[in-house]
């Protein structure tokens, strides 16, 4: 039984990577895991290349930052060149999800288990752009990591305000359908 | 009550601040420390406390010096260059016994170096930034829970002391999201400061010492108060007298090191005969611990020496836990300034080797899990 999940979020400043990373967290802590996140500080996280890293354990966490991450979402291009170094290390277990429309995975670029979905025109087509990490987060919490609905509702209302909070519940709804199909 | 709670590094900071005691606050913004000054804007008035942004660091660490010297917990936050500008005010607060917190947020060096960026590098800077001969406490968080728990220890070392003492955070843990757990006032041990009970007529400020920590009024106490900078009698007058100047200096020295085990001690972690000992402190000693479990789970024997008291230097326990062991791995982001303390140990340099980095970055525990396997080869 897997006990630890470490997940990075990347893409461009904007799609909300520092939200969503932070309430993955926080939903992983109202449901009793160990947890700990750090996203981009600094100019990174307003422009082309931002991320969000965030570790959900049964265990105590040693490490709090990701050196290798086991779940690598990708929004942007610009993420594959970051990333080629671990995602040409061995991909055993480790599992890619990419945004299809602008983060087509080139040919040949990893062995990891690579899903594509349309996340960032999913998130735009209810509410915004700045939500498609959030969207992200219903397919994680469908296909891989085991978080209730409900703490990730409450995450993202401690998050947000009302209104707000309910157009990001959409999303990740969008998420959990998405991850469906 | 005790909450837990998701914090970021800086966060804990504030929030152990405020239920330490502190209700004043006198800060410059500056990156990678800015969401301290930010959360103290938003708390202080919530509990009938003063924050001021001030016009920057010189400024800053003066108006904490007089709210101190006025009977309020204070305190400050800064990073590399504002801590420089700090120099000549922690040497004064230190010199006219005015309990205070620094929380001194690295980031990358020298200069302004980069401000989003991370290293450990002012490990002498916070010890040796002031000119003149005096003591000083520095203490070393590595997860977000003793960023908690050592600044309130900061507070309660600094009235007990009554000295600056220097919370030496760093850009990568300040801002990492962990689970804290929060024990509020009624659940922490708080330090109150002393206060005289001399008769008010011939008062004299640093007259009455209790284990060579003066017993001294507040501003405004009926009580009269005097501070300078300058070398003071027990009046707070201040003197030329070679004698009263050695007395002084060597006193201000002495009511910190003689008492060393009342400050953080170091934690030991993994396997105590091990002949390969790791020293670190802050995030590196996370990376440092990850590793010492890999290796100790299968393969061979290490242990991990972790600083939580950086100064005065705990050298007798860092002496008393690298005797027996072959070689020393000193884990740190900077060009070796541990390990420069532990050669003025008396432990020989071939025993130690530096794992270090210098690109802005944290070292990692598989960087730390090299270093290792190549010393058991």
């Amino acid at each position: 039984m897997k006990n630890t999940w470490r997940v990075i979020l990347s893409g461009s400043g904007g799609q909300g990577m520092g939200a969503a990373g932070k309430i993955l967290a926080e939903a992983a802590f109202l449901q009793g895991f160990n947890t700990a996140q750090s996203q981009t500080y600094g100019a990174g996280a307003r422009g082309d290349l931002s991320q969000s890293g965030i570790i959900i354990s049964s265990e105590d966490i040693l490490f709090p930052l990701i050196e290798k991450p086991d779940l690598l979402v990708i929004l942007n291009n610009k993420s594959y060149g970051y990333f080629a170094p671990v995602l040409n290390s061995s991909g055993n277990g480790r599992i890619l999800i990419y945004d299809q429309d602008y983060a087509p995975l080139p040919k040949d670029k990893t062995n990891w288990s690579s899903f594509g979905f349309t996340v960032v025109n999913k998130a735009r087509e209810i509410y915004s752009e700045k939500a498609a990490c959030i969207v992200v987060l219903g397919i994680l919490t469908k296909l891989w990591i085991p978080l209730e609905k409900t703490n990730i509702h409450q995450a993202i209302q401690e998050t947000f305000s009302d209104k707000t909070a309910l157009r990001n519940i959409r999303c990740f709804e969008e998420g959990l359908k998405l991850a469906e199909n | 009550m005790t909450i837990k709670k998701l914090l970021t590094g800086n966060d804990a900071c504030t929030y152990a601040a405020i239920n330490a005691g502190a209700r004043f606050f006198a800060g410059y913004p500056i990156t990678p420390a800015t969401e301290i000054v930010e959360l103290c804007s938003e708390l202080m008035t919530d509990y009938n406390g003063i924050f001021i942004q001030m016009e920057d660091e010189i400024a800053s660490i003066a108006a904490v010096i007089g709210a101190s010297l006025g009977g309020t917990k204070a305190f400050t936050a800064t990073s590399g260059p504002g801590l420089a500008l700090m120099s000549e005010n922690i040497g004064f607060a230190a010199m006219a016994e005015v309990p205070c917190v620094i929380i001194n947020v690295q980031r990358y060096g020298p200069s302004t170096g980069i401000a989003t960026k991370f290293s450990q590098s002012d490990v002498m800077t916070v010890r040796w930034g002031s000119p003149g001969d005096h003591s000083l406490i520095v203490l070393a968080p590595s997860s977000v829970q003793d960023s908690y728990d050592l600044t309130v220890e900061a507070f309660n070392l600094s009235e007990r002391f009554r000295t600056p003492v220097i919370l030496l955070s760093d850009a990568a843990l300040a801002h990492v999201r962990e689970k804290v757990e929060i024990r509020e006032p009624g659940e922490l041990d708080l330090y109150q400061r002393k206060k005289p009970s001399n008769p008010v007529d011939g008062y004299l400020p640093y007259g009455t010492l209790h284990n060579d920590v003066p017993v001294m009024s507040n501003f405004g106490d009926e009580h009269i108060l005097r501070v300078t900078g300058l070398v003071h009698q027990a009046s707070g007058y201040s003197s030329d007298n070679p004698r009263i100047a050695e007395e002084l200096v060597q006193r201000l020295a002495r009511k910190i090191d003689d008492y060393q085990e009342e400050l953080p001690a170091p934690l030991f972690y993994g396997n105590q005969s091990a002949e390969l000992i790791i020293v670190s402190f802050g995030i590196s000693a996370r990376a440092s611990l990850e590793a010492v479990n890999i290796v100790n789970k299968g393969g061979f024997k290490a242990g991990m020496l972790e600083l939580r008291t950086i100064w005065p230097f705990p050298r007798k326990k860092v002496k008393e836990v690298c005797s027996g062991a072959k070689k020393i791995l000193v884990v740190e982001a900077n060009h070796g300034q541990v390990r420069e303390l532990l050669i003025s140990c008396g432990i020989p340099p071939e025993k130690l080797r530096g794992v270090n980095k210098q690109n802005a970055e944290v070292i990692t525990p598989s960087e730390v899990l090299s270093a290792l396997k190549e010393e058991n080869s």
